[in-house]
């Protein structure tokens, strides 16, 4: 019962928030966020870290006719995925309370849609009930960005749409395919990804058009467009510049995640052979991601837009390290993965801390920031440093990985992803230089006598991320624990994977 | 007290110093800050000193003093302890950041007290003292490689300390990239090295060496070095990436004393000495160590000689001792390249804190053409710096004279080594004594050169004190370190104590018995020579003002490019990093926004262009709208009828 | 020949009765009263009682399965739920009608006289077991359709409306007629029963039966508006008063889909010689799909858009009847077939009777821009509308996802992949027309205060809601559905 409640909650809550009085609408959503916050902690009770086994397993049947079911479960690989979820829930609510005015009710309740939506997507494990949240997940995020975005807004929020709409819908086909392949070879119908691992597909390499190919590519399209991958990221920046803080902050931190996630759950183990035999294909266009992003990021006025860039370099490294098919890239990966959800999710509520105060982004109209606001200058600071790997911080422990990972899977491509460690400190320092060091620039003279520090709000927003970056980044293994045994399955039986349902 | 503990203690001294003072970034209050930052230090200092005789009352065999605190990153085999260890090597090392820390933590008491920011200021530097400790204690290379990004945004932070000053900020950024570019190098060697080795512990590490050879792992552990090699010369500030050190000058001065001379920069040697088994299997790489070393020490000291700037002056000469340290190290004379380490810390920070002295009192006058005659204003500081100065221009019985001759002896006699190389390090020393007398007479001697409104005055004993305790250890340092040659005709034959101590934890070259007679020779040529070059500065400078002008003009464009520090900054600038940004900008432009996106573009461009052309067929004429249905039933039909 | 009939056929057909003494009776009273009509609720009334009959019959006789009237009907649960959908379609066309500026007042009698008997035509046009039967249907269903949509206060584009419909509808029943010559004289029966037997061996060894059969399929694809035959229906859609539109946009596609799913259950496609023919089926659903959703890209009229994505969606529906009629593991794309229409049924009712809420009087038609502002307006009413645009796009979990996961299925299982793929594409783009209404209510501010104040139709308002809800909680539901129309579809094609 535990997940289910956990996925569907967030309706009844968006609920709630929708019915109260308009002054109680923020704190209610803080309160009730919260909550489920908390009750999402219980996890740690329920969930057994020794087993690579799926648990807390709840099925019913759903539509029998096609085999799809309720089907959902936590493994090591989703466990994490989903606490990050809930766990930057108050923060979305609390950035978003004085920023989101107009029409704040809505607002909060599509967050709410679409903690659930991500929460779902993470848990599901029936084909098509992933589906239906991986999709569904979608509708809030166009609201939230095409309802409170910035001018391009429409531009964004349609591209976003219809870039990641049209990746998926192959997939439903790769999908259908899949389920109708359960009934040849396992003789019942089955949607549950559990049966698709157990499938045989035949795989011809080298040659595109066969059952395997073209299915794993079907998947891979999806997925890569969600992540993003280069080259099919360029809704990123625009989706990323133009929607609110909040907006912006699950798109990266949760969002991302499905599409890595994907291939975690999906595109690799089910179709070991393809992923091999391409897996070259990827790591290029991973390493190719980490540079361009690292590069295009660099040459960005606006600097949401190069946080956006960035994200796809780091996402870079997600990829990479899962197609480096060994434990040290795959670990990496998914750590990484939480890293980018805390260190980029934490940049952009800085950012949209410092411009709800000045009203601009533009990265040459700021200067001398960090005389006129230390305790931000600090926190961004802390947040770069995680973002760029400094060790000790999150970020450092998985690209450590990843590199180490790619590197041993393909020496080349491994030193040439190495470059992203220097590009990226290069990108982030010299916002920050711009941003906060050198004489005041136009904007703070704009602003002259204006606070431009954090408040107290702020400052609570962004505690638990810094403290999250020195915990993941000082004791990995606090984590890495819970997904270890999961993560050793993944590496050591990707060839025929199975997943077992904890008694 | 327990060797955990004290480990223990002397890595939170400073952490704990750090949080006080960070905590309370605002605060103005220099001596409250000062105090809390120097005491934290010298309680790791005497923790240094207790593990120290610790280490001493060990066994020799058995001098090594691990303690392991947590599993950092234990993955599959990758099992990264956040474990430290204590030996020969980490001992001197500890011994010198601590104590020459504390002196300069000490000498900044006096020097920040008019500044804004003191508190920041101390807790940056004990933060350094952190990170430095857990460099050198660091007992895998992950843990050393913790220490060695932390120094580096400690240096970033504390360059670009006055922020305000856009110039310093850039400064601090051009520090952190160059040297990211040096740890990235030295990533790629911890991959080389874990995928061969299996394993990161530095003691482990040692343990195979010995098998390189029958599993045929040369290529990659040399490959490992090389790149080890990089990571040191970004942290070394050797060629090709010294750039960043002279504009380090940009931060406070003890800072550079600190950081950019004492412990950080030489953070590079102590790398390749920790692995001195590896790369002793390595003769390619250390051949190419002790040719950047040699070439760095001469090339850095060409253009000191024409630097007005007198912390330019001392950055360039600490660039080039650091070439000395590495040509060392790579003839194989890892107990030299220490040695010279420890030497070069006493009397180069003590000569950045005699020219901290100075500048304080000319009010933050770094122009030595605006000096001049300051002996006799702030006699302490005079004596104490011309203690660090025949320390550094090789004079007998001076620190440096004993590990300079050590190195070029190796250099010379090392199989390692090369007549050629040697020749080198002695031409470096010669311009050495050359820019550092120089340095004196246009600091100290001479006429006065400065305006009236400046009364440069004697600087108060916090400041003082560190000079004077450096000063002495510039004379004496070196005594632990006395070549078996001159012990010999010494009462009481003194051996080389350091060279016995470090002995067990490096891999030293073997020297053949050497014949006494050229050692002499050499050692005398190399005092002779450097004499030589001193009267000449102090001709130049002092005695007869106009030489160098002319000289300049003799030398003509050579004195220009000298002058200009060879255009490298400038090289990079136009070779590397405007075509990366501008290639960048290009990548934006043409590739995200007119490539990628416009095929998107086009797609709906396509879809609205076929919308069109459906909006004007169905034009509202039901003829027309008759016609497309008999077309199409005809069509199918016929289609139909051929196909069965 | 001797037609013998006994009182279960009476039983079979009641529905259709019903539906025309409830259609007579408003008629004769207005005519008693001096062919004045006190209030428009009376007819209304009325023709709501004889939907709500003839569903009760229908629910009555369920589980009946029975050829009336000498195979005349065939009654089973196919017919049955063919007759209740397009009796869902009367009872909301009725109700929006009555509340709608441009049909309420006039001769509301004879509307609801109308309507009940093109549903009776309907109902007759899905039951059909028998050529002569599907004509009669057809024409009963058309010839009222042609006059309901004239019957409206606006005075221009109804009337032409109506007059296109006409001409080109009468083409397509001659060509249908045509087609059933063709049959009866290759085959000497018009009874499909009969045709079952012959069917099979005929198409593939009688070329005048192959033409007979194409020509009455392009008649009856008329009809769902399959390209090439389509090109009367936006202008026709947006001609016709709206809430006429949605009957007939529904009730129409209802009948005709089932009178082909039954004409597929003869086997007659699965013969290699009817290939060929299939073929030609594919491509018309493929180019039915681009036709009609990159059609709609640049509507600016939501009604006319909305008729650009009917004909997508019968591009969709195709794909399901062609899975069902080349044989083999033919179930799927029967249900998938039913099941499209039964979303469609739902989705269209409720869009239409939105737009048909928002028309303030007679000449009022809803463009893009007049939703502008409607989210911050009437949050509720326009997130009803969003939720059926979004099933529209075939997003989960609505009934317009699982429609087009049905049909796509059954393709892929028939190993249709590039049909299936064709479709995908179609609903890639669809999304981007689907969406534009959502961006004008809730993402664009009112330029001008526009008047999308809706005069209070409570019936109306209750369909649409309900409409909405249906859309999702059926979605969420659809096993239900899934197992009784496989359940039906087994028994009409074992």
């Amino acid at each position: 019962m535990f997940l289910t409640v956990l996925i569907f909650s967030p309706l009844v809550l968006a609920l709630i928030v929708g019915l109260v009085p308009k002054s109680w609408v923020r704190p209610t959503a803080l309160v009730l966020s919260l909550i489920h916050f908390a009750f999402s902690l219980l996890l740690f009770k329920h969930f057994d870290p020794s087993t690579a086994h799926l648990q807390l397993v709840e099925r019913a049947a759903w539509i029998p006719t096609l085999g799809i079911q309720y089907f959902v479960g936590i493994d090591g690989i989703s466990f994490w995925l989903v606490l990050l979820s809930t766990f930057l829930m108050p923060a979305t609510v609390l950035i978003s309370w004085t920023a989101i005015t107009d029409r704040s009710r809505f607002f909060y309740i599509n967050l709410f849609l679409l903690l659930s939506a991500s929460l779902g997507t993470f848990l599901a494990m029936d084909a098509i009930l992933f589906y239906v949240f991986f999709e569904s997940s979608l509708i809030p995020m166009y609201f939230l960005i095409g309802a409170w975005g910035g001018p391009r807004r429409l531009y964004a929020t349609l591209k976003f749409f219809i870039y990641t709409m049209s990746g998926s819908l192959l997939m439903l086909l790769a999908i259908i395919a899949l389920i109708f392949m359960t009934q040849q070879q396992l003789g019942t119908l089955s949607a549950s990804i559990l049966d698709f691992y157990k499938l045989s597909l035949p795989f011809v390499g080298g040659q595109f058009i066969s059952t395997q190919t073209l299915m794993f590519f079907a998947f891979c399209l999806a997925f890569a467009i969600k992540v993003p991958m280069f080259p099919v990221h360029t809704w990123l920046p625009d989706a990323h510049t133009e929607a609110p803080t909040a907006g912006s902050v699950v798109l990266a931190a949760v969002m991302l995640k499905m599409g890595t996630y994907g291939f975690m759950r999906f595109a690799l183990p089910i179709f070991p052979e393809a992923a091999h035999y391409y897996s070259c294909l990827f790591m290029v266009l991973a390493v190719i991601g980490i540079i361009y992003g690292a590069l295009v990021a660099m040459v960005q006025p606006d600097f949401k837009r190069l946080v956006a860039y960035s994200s796809v370099s780091h996402m870079g490294y997600v990829m990479l390290g899962l197609f480096a098919f060994n434990i040290y890239g795959t670990t990496g990966g998914l750590y990484q993965m939480l890293n980018h959800g805390i260190s980029t999710g934490a940049l952009f509520i800085l950012i949209g801390m410092i411009y709800e105060k000045t009203h601009s982004r533009e990265i040459k109209s700021y200067g001398g920031l960090a005389k006129r606001a230390p305790l931000y200058a600090i926190g961004f600071i802390i947040v770069t440093f995680s973002s760029i790997a400094v060790p000790l911080t999150n970020g450092f422990v998985g690209e450590f990985l990843i590199l180490l990972g790619g590197f041993q899977a393909h020496k080349i491509l491994g030193g040439f992803a190495v470059l992203g460690v220097i590009l990226g400190a290069i990108y982030m320092l010299w916002m920050v230089l711009r941003i906060f060091f050198g004489e005041e620039g136009p904007l703070m003279v704009k602003h002259k006598g204006e606070n431009l520090d954090m408040n107290l709000r702020e400052i609570l927003i962004l505690i638990p991320f810094v403290v999250l970056i020195f915990w993941m980044g000082i004791f990995p293994n606090h984590f890495l624990s819970y997904s270890k045994a999961s993560l050793d399955h993944f590496v050591n039986d990707i060839n025929n994977y199975e997943l077992q349902i904890e008694p | 007290m327990s060797a955990d503990f004290l480990i223990g203690l002397l890595l939170a001294a400073p952490l704990i110093g750090f949080l006080l003072n960070g905590l309370r970034f605002r605060s103005k209050n220099c001596t409250l800050a000062g105090s809390i930052a120097t005491g934290a230090a010298f309680i790791s200092f005497l923790c240094a000193v207790t593990l120290f005789f610790k280490l001493k009352g060990l066994p020799v065999e058995e001098r090594s003093i691990e303690s392991v605190f947590f599993n950092w990153i234990p993955v599959a085999a990758l099992k990264i302890q956040a474990g430290f260890v204590v030996d020969q090597i980490s001992a001197i090392m500890i011994l010198i950041i601590t104590g020459v820390g504390s002196l300069i933590h000490l000498f900044s008491v006096g020097y920040m007290s008019h500044d804004e920011r003191p508190a920041k200021y101390f807790a940056y530097l004990n933060l350094f003292l952190f990170n430095m400790l857990v460099l050198v204690l660091g007992s895998n290379l992950l843990m050393t490689f913790v220490g060695w990004e932390g120094v580096g945004y400690c240096s970033y932070f504390l360059i670009g300390f006055w922020f305000t000053d856009r110039e310093k900020s850039v400064a601090g950024m051009k520090a952190f990239i160059t040297n990211r570019i040096g740890d990235a190098g030295f990533l790629i060697g911890i991959f080389l090295l874990f995928l061969t080795f299996g394993t990161l512990d530095y003691s482990e590490l040692a343990a195979l060496v010995p098998q390189v050879a029958e599993h045929s792992w040369l290529a990659p552990v040399t490959l490992a070095c090389l790149f080890l090699f990089v990571g040191a010369t970004g942290k070394s500030a050797q060629i090709p990436l010294y750039v960043w050190l002279p504009d380090a000058m940009a931060g406070p001065t003890p800072v550079s004393a600190l950081i950019h001379a004492a412990t950080m920069v030489t953070a590079g040697i102590y790398l390749i000495v920790r692995m001195s088994a590896l790369f002793m299997v390595a003769p390619l790489v250390m051949g190419l160590v002790a040719w950047i070393g040699a070439l760095t020490a001469l090339f850095a000291a060409t253009i000191g000689l024409t630097q007005w700037d007198i912390k330019k002056v001392l950055a360039y000469s600490t660039i080039s001792q650091l070439g000395y340290m590495f040509l060392a190290v790579g003839v194989g004379a890892f107990h030299a390249g220490m040695f010279h380490l420890m030497t070069h810390a006493f009397f180069k920070a003590l000569m950045f804190l005699g020219a901290g002295s100075v500048i304080h009192a000319m009010h933050h006058e770094q122009d030595m053409r605006k000096m001049g005659g300051l002996a006799k204003k702030m006699p302490i500081t005079y004596l104490t710096f011309m203690a660090g100065w025949f320390a550094i221009i090789g004079m007998p019985p001076f620190a440096g004279f004993f590990s300079k001759d050590e190195i070029l002896a190796y250099a010379f006699f090392s199989p390692l080594g090369s007549k050629a190389l040697w020749a080198v390090g002695l031409v470096a020393a010669v311009f050495t004594a050359f820019y550092m007398t120089r340095l004196m007479a246009l600091t100290f001697w001479g006429k006065a050169r400065y305006g009236a409104e400046a009364h440069p005055h004697e600087s108060p004993s916090t400041m003082t004190l560190p000079l004077m305790v450096l000063g002495v250890l510039s004379v004496i340092g070196g005594w632990i370190g006395i070549p078996h040659v001159i012990g010999s005709i010494l009462p009481g034959h003194p051996g080389n104590v350091f060279e016995h101590w470090l002995e067990p934890a490096i891999h030293n070259v073997h020297l053949a018995e050497a014949p006494v007679a050229i050692e002499w020779g050499l050692m005398g040529l190399a005092v002779a020579l450097a004499g030589l070059a001193a009267f000449m500065a102090y001709d130049f400078y002092v005695v007869h003002r106009d030489r160098p002008e002319k000289v300049a003009k003799s030398l003509g464009p050579l004195h220009g490019v000298v002058d200009n520090k060879y255009y490298v900054d400038e090289g990079y600038f136009a070779f590397i990093i405007n075509p990366v940004v501008e290639g960048s900008k290009a990548l934006w432009v043409y590739v995200d926004m007119n490539f990628i996106d416009k095929i998107t573009y086009w797609l709906s461009d396509l879809a609205q262009g076929m919308a069109q052309l459906i909006r004007t067929l169905q034009n509202g004429k039901t003829q027309q709208y008759a016609l497309y249905m008999t077309l199409g039933l005809f069509v199918v039909i016929t289609y139909v009828l051929m196909g069965s | 020949m001797q037609i013998s009939f006994d009182w279960v056929d009476f039983l079979i057909m009641s529905p259709v009765i019903a539906l025309v003494v409830a259609g007579v009776v408003p008629l004769l009273i207005k005519v008693v009263n001096g062919n004045k009509e006190s209030s428009s609720f009376v007819p209304y009334g009325f023709g709501l009682v004889g939907v709500f009959a003839a569903a009760a019959l229908t629910l009555g006789n369920w589980g009946i399965e029975k050829a009336a009237f000498d195979g005349a009907v065939a009654f089973d649960h196919l017919s049955a739920i063919a007759c209740l959908l397009i009796l869902a379609a009367t009872a909301a066309g009725l109700t929006f009608l009555r509340e709608n500026p441009a049909t309420h007042r006039r001769q509301f009698s004879e509307t609801v006289f109308l309507m009940l008997n093109a549903s009776a035509g309907m109902i007759i046009f899905a039951w059909a077991d028998d050529l002569i039967m599907t004509f009669i249907g057809l024409e009963l269903m058309s010839l009222c359709l042609y006059v309901l949509i004239a019957l409206s206060e606006e005075e221009q584009f109804s009337k032409e409306a109506s007059f296109k419909y006409f001409i080109l509808g009468s083409f397509a029943s001659a060509v249908l007629l045509y087609g059933i010559s063709f049959i009866y004289g290759s085959s000497g029966t018009t009874s499909l029963v009969e045709l079952r037997e012959l069917g099979p061996t005929l198409i593939s060894t009688n070329r005048m039966f192959l033409t007979g059969v194409v020509l009455l399929f392009s008649g009856l694809l008329f009809k769902i508006a399959v390209f090439p035959f389509h090109a009367w229906t936006p202008d026709v859609y947006q001609g016709s008063p709206t809430p006429v539109t949605t009957y007939m946009s529904a009730g129409v596609k209802v009948a005709t889909v089932f009178l082909i799913l039954r004409f597929m259950s003869l086997d007659t496609l699965t013969s290699e010689r009817a290939f060929p023919f299939v073929d030609a089926l594919q491509w018309l659903a493929v180019l039915t799909i681009l036709v009609g959703n990159i059609g709609a890209l640049r509507q600016k009229s939501m009604k006319r858009m909305l008729a650009y994505s009917s004909v997508g969606h019968s591009g969709y529906v195709m794909i399901g009847l062609i899975a069902a009629g080349i044989g083999g593991q033919t179930l799927v794309g029967a249900t998938g077939a039913v099941y499209y229409v039964f979303s469609y049924t739902i989705m269209t009712i409720g869009a239409f009777g939105f737009l048909s809420l928002l028309e303030k009087h007679a000449d009022h038609e809803i463009y893009l821009d007049d939703l502008k502002g409607l989210g911050r307006k009437r949050p509720v009413f326009a997130g009803m509308m969003a939720i059926l645009l979004f099933s529209f796009a075939g997003l989960p979990p609505t009934v317009g996802f699982f429609g087009k996961f049905l049909v796509l299925s059954a393709a892929i299982k028939q190993g249709l992949i590039w049909l299936a793929f064709w479709g995908v594409v179609g609903a890639a783009i669809s999304v981007y027309y689907y969406l534009r209404p959502i961006v004008a209510m809730y993402m664009e501010e009112e330029v001008v205060q526009n008047s999308t104040e809706t005069s209070l139709r409570p019936i109306s308002q209750f369909v649409v809601s309900l409409a909405a809800l249906m859309v999702i909680g059926f979605g969420i539901a659809s096993e239900t559905f899934f197992q009784t129309f496989f359940k039906s579809i087994l028994d009409l094609f074992s």
